[in-house]
């Protein structure tokens, strides 16, 4: 596992921070402009400093890969400290799926605006065009890091979390590479808050976050063979949808039973339940409804901000650092009405 | 995490085609564009083109968006309108579909990229305090299935957008491919939707890459691509299912390979591109010989088409290529659409028995030596097509397709 949050870089950090129930949020600068007062925001400063050292990127060629890729490259870089990945599996061997949500829509509206602005409408930075892409982000690692595998981006929204361990399963489940990177990433901006802010009118709204975490799967046989410890199984992930948003909670609830049918566990062996929480009541209703009250219900996202696309990646890195956690659920719940759960036995902690 | 209705045999085949492109729109429509060998671009009438030399786009000025959802954008829309068409044409039951569980993937470049370039203009007019809400909604990518699950009335599925750029609908394809393989999923519906707009058209412009007036893949004189819009859906399921209701099937997905130059984000590795169709053929258990039709990325760029060129003639070594069909010159560049409308027109071709031309074709660059079946649709009885697509940031993807020959299959007419 490797994260980058607002509590600082590196696991540690997170870890440190999150068990320890302190919030990373701090006020923003009236003079932004911003519909929040508070944000989860990541030390971009120390960011820039491992890019420089572990990447070699300049600050010239930080500014043109832009926030989200950097956090994604920088998060790579962590886990890369940790494990000789690249010297242990071909370039080929690879692969990389990597979520998001409005990851790099502030970087499309970047080039939009010269056109508008700028003497003619093609006076625009062309080069800038493959940043304006989603799957930026996911292709700089790949560019950094000579991953050649499978390189996929995806989005569920708030789903993507689990939607990104789903691609993940199944690339190994098909035998598609034998390692997969597999995170989630989503960078704090004026446009995303306003364009969060404005889509979610007439829903309470809650302070923004961001960062990347990105985690290493692979099969045990695989693990074992480089001497790792694995550190957590996914036993189950479902998914589904509701057309009528006032039914969030039964649509989840009948995946919370369904994912815990397909792990083999009982609720009543669940230690602690991850929420996505930007609909926190539909998904609290659902979690208390199957566990009981008495089962830690815990929101990331309080502490550290709603990270969109990167939530259901933050949940698992909060799993993956709650010492009291061996069985643990996680849940989502988007405003378009996906919903998503999955089941993960924690193994071991780092 | 078993649904109850996976294929024995690990078969998936297609039975439900959608589209909407510059050439025809569903399944009849667009193969009557194919075999026409007609084209689609005209100036652009989406967004405003003042202070541009030239535009022209492929659009389909015959879809019109549905005003009483004005919750979902226009390649939302056109997703939607596809899904819906493919799961007609596979005369799937909506019963049978919202019985069993299924998986809803969407490939796109960037989405309602139309609702960004409006909320730049407002925050350039006004600020973004202004944003207009609905569109502040609809632009998140997340919400492209999200609308065919709404058409359809659908609860019981896994719904993901993938961004894979303009190799997004063999990224789609493939997905699906995988989810019904392992028995998760009882059908799949994939593919892929973009609508051109102005940001994008600026940049293209200024990188040189846009045709002035037509798109001539494989031609001395292309001058680039001409942007299209449209979408391509796929409804997949296993082989068992298909026949069990009677479906008629259109074609076999055989397998995939994807993989990354983890090189410059514009400009392809031949290298990689060889290593990717020939993964792809490998996986499908197929040998370069029995290729019968190859569906380009063919974007008529300087760069581009050179490099495919060699990336086949690699791959078929001392064979000669086998019929090489760009149909970005007559839909234009769909992206997130692309490689979907190309592996839909090679299924009509494998299914109908002729091979997709390449409009607009005068002289064969001899950089770009191929039979690119230039002009006009040729008959043929191809059983395997392989579809080629890039994206930016060097991705690669190919598919293998396969006729499905009932006779073979020992199944009567």
């Amino acid at each position: 596992m490797s994260v980058i949050s607002p509590y600082g870089l590196g696991k540690a950090a997170f870890r440190d921070g999150f068990t320890a129930g302190r919030s990373a949020l701090s006020k923003v600068d009236v003079a932004d402009d911003l519909p929040y007062v508070e944000a989860g925001v990541v030390d971009g400063e120390a960011v820039s400093v491992l890019l420089r050292d572990d990447c070699d990127l300049n600050s010239r060629s930080q500014r043109f890969i832009g926030r989200p890729s950097s956090l994604a490259v920088g998060t790579l870089a962590l886990m890369l400290r940790e494990h000789d990945l690249l010297g242990e599996y071909a370039p080929a061997q690879r692969a990389l799926v990597l979520g998001g949500d409005l990851t790099t829509t502030d970087r499309a509206m970047d080039l939009m605006y010269d056109s508008l602005t700028e003497e003619l409408p093609y006076h625009v930075n062309a080069k800038q065009l493959p940043s304006t892409a989603m799957n930026f982000p996911t292709t700089q690692c790949a560019v950094r890091f000579g991953l050649q595998g499978p390189n996929s981006t995806i989005t569920s929204g708030r789903v993507t979390g689990l939607s990104v361990l789903n691609y993940a399963r199944r690339l190994h489940r098909a035998g598609r590479a034998p390692m997969v990177l597999a995170g989630a990433v989503e960078d704090l901006n004026a446009r995303r808050s306003w364009i969060t802010w404005h889509g979610l009118a007439g829903q309470e709204p809650r302070p923004l976050g961001e960062g990347c975490c990105v985690f290493l799967t692979e099969s045990a046989e695989s693990a074992a063979e480089h001497g790792r410890t694995p550190m957590a199984e996914v036993l189950a992930l479902e998914f589904g949808t509701t057309l009528d948003p006032a039914r969030a909670t039964e649509a989840l609830t009948t995946r919370i039973r369904r994912a815990l049918a397909s792990a083999e566990v009982d609720a009543a062996d669940v230690d602690l339940a991850l929420l996505s929480g930007v609909d926190g009541d539909a998904e609290h209703a659902a979690v208390t409804g199957v566990f009981g009250a008495d089962t830690p219900a815990v929101f990331p996202g309080d502490l550290i901000g709603d990270t969109a696309g990167a939530s259901g990646a933050f949940q698992l890195a909060a799993a993956l650092s709650d010492p009291a956690a061996g069985l643990a659920v996680l849940t989502a719940v988007d405003p378009d009405g996906q919903v998503g759960c999955g089941v993960v036995r924690i193994l071991s902690r780092h | 995490m078993g649904n109850g209705a996976p294929g024995r045999s690990g078969r998936v085949v297609v039975t439900g085609i959608g589209v909407i492109s510059g050439i025809g729109i569903g399944r009849a429509g667009f193969l009557d564009g194919l075999l026409a060998g007609r084209g689609s671009a005209a100036p652009v009438t989406a967004f405003d083109v003042t202070g541009f030399e030239y535009g022209k786009v492929c659009e389909v000025p015959e879809f019109a968006v549905d005003e009483e959802r004005p919750h979902y954008g226009r390649a939302t829309q056109m997703i939607a309108a596809a899904a819906l068409m493919a799961v007609e044409d596979a005369g799937m039951a909506l019963t049978r579909l919202r019985a069993g569980r299924g998986l809803i993937a969407v490939g796109t470049t960037e989405g309602e990229a139309r609702d960004v370039d409006e909320m730049t203009t407002t925050e350039v007019n006004k600020g973004l305090a202004d944003l207009d809400p609905v569109l502040a909604r609809r632009a998140r990518l997340g919400r492209m299935p999200v609308s065919v699950a709404d058409d359809l009335g659908l609860e019981d599925v896994e719904l993901v957008t993938l961004p894979d750029v303009c190799a997004a609908g063999n990224y789609a394809i493939g997905y699906g491919l995988d989810a019904l393989r392992a028995g998760e999923v009882s059908y799949a519906l994939v593919g892929g939707a973009d609508s051109p707009c102005r940001k994008s058209f600026a940049a293209f412009y200024r990188l040189g890459a846009l045709a002035r007036d037509e798109c001539r893949p494989f031609a001395v004189d292309r001058t680039g691509v001409v942007l299209g819009e449209g979408s391509a859906m796929l409804l997949l399921e296993p082989l068992e299912s298909a026949l069990e209701r009677g479906a008629l099937i259109h074609a076999e997905v055989l397998d995939y390979n994807f993989n990354c130059d983890a090189g410059h984000p514009t400009r392809p590795s031949e290298e990689r591109v060889t290593q990717c169709l020939r993964g792809a053929l490998d996986n499908a258990g197929v040998s370069p010989a029995e290729v019968d039709l190859v569906m380009a990325h063919g974007t008529a760029t300087k760069a581009n088409d050179p490099m495919e060129a060699a990336a086949f003639t690699e791959v078929f070594g001392d064979l000669p290529v086998p019929p090489v069909a760009a149909i970005k010159s007559m839909i234009g560049h769909t992206m997130g659409g692309a490689a979907a409308h190309s592996g839909i027109a090679a299924i009509l071709g494998l299914e109908h028995g002729f091979l997709p031309p390449t409009i607009n074709h005068t002289t064969t660059d001899p950089e770009c030596p191929v039979d690119c079946v230039p002009n006009r649709a040729r008959r043929a009885e191809p059983k395997i097509a392989l579809v080629n697509s890039l994206g930016f940031g060097g991705l690669n993807a190919a598919v293998v397709l396969k006729r499905f020959d009932r006779q073979a299959e020992g199944i009567g007419s």
